[in-house]
């Protein structure tokens, strides 16, 4: 994700990464992997199960999934993984921008 | 004379038709009545057939007794309740929304990242992370 960010940055869209962890966990996952994009702490799993997708693989976390979000907050196309690495390529989100 | 053969000639005739008629009401009888042993046989065959049946009804009775297993069910079922009722919490939703749920959360580097300011100024695109560094 981190080696596309740029040209989701040029397609004006803001790419967001959220994780069902503390934020110091985060911090400390985002210095180590150098990411430039947001990376949220879902300390609470609010957001993930709002989604629909906390748990989605028992282990207490978000299961792997990416939504595109146009600018009137309508899901205009979403993938839910159904194993922890069914992640959708960044070339696939790139293609489905409104 | 022909006038008086002929009646009796009729009665010789009808009394013939009688007898043949007993006879062969007779015959039908006897061959029911041995007819009768077959099917008798036969149904000895399907009677034990039909016992296993019973025998099959007796599975049934397991099924009477698994009622009572699954009254047992119930009951381990009516303790599990408040296990039952924890459980549903943590995946209480399974529905991909069509409208983002709007969010604030604390971000990396610090500050927070509210996603209806950010669709003001473009479409976003959010991926959730087993872990971080994904």
């Amino acid at each position: 994700m981190q080696s596309h960010y740029q040209e989701f940055k040029d397609a004006g869209t803001e790419v967001v990464a959220l994780v069902v962890a503390s934020i110091e966990k985060v911090d400390g996952w985002c210095k180590r992997a150098k990411v430039d994009y947001p990376m949220l702490a879902d300390s609470e799993h609010k957001v993930a199960e709002a989604y629909g997708v906390y748990n989605l693989l028992g282990q207490g976390l978000a299961g792997p999934a990416a939504f595109v979000v146009d600018t009137a907050g309508r899901v205009v196309w979403s993938h839910v993984g159904q194993h922890s690495s069914d992640r959708v390529a960044a070339q696939t989100l790139l293609e489905q921008l409104p | 004379m022909e006038q008086k053969n002929l009646p009796l000639f009729l009665v010789i005739f009808g009394a013939g038709a009688v007898v043949v008629a007993a006879l062969g009401f007779l015959l039908a009888s006897l061959v029911r009545g041995a007819g009768a042993p077959a099917p008798t046989s036969t149904p000895v065959t399907p009677t034990a057939y039909s016992t296993p049946s019973p025998v099959a009804s007796p599975t049934p009775a397991p099924a009477t007794d698994t009622p009572v297993s699954t009254t047992d069910t119930s009951e381990s079922a009516t303790g599990t309740p408040v296990t039952a009722t924890e459980t549903p919490a943590p995946t209480p939703n399974r529905t991909i929304p069509e409208v983002a749920p709007d969010f604030t959360l604390e971000q990396s580097g610090g500050g927070a990242f509210t996603l209806s300011e950010q669709l003001a100024d473009g479409p976003a695109v959010l991926v959730f992370f087993q872990r971080g560094g994904g």
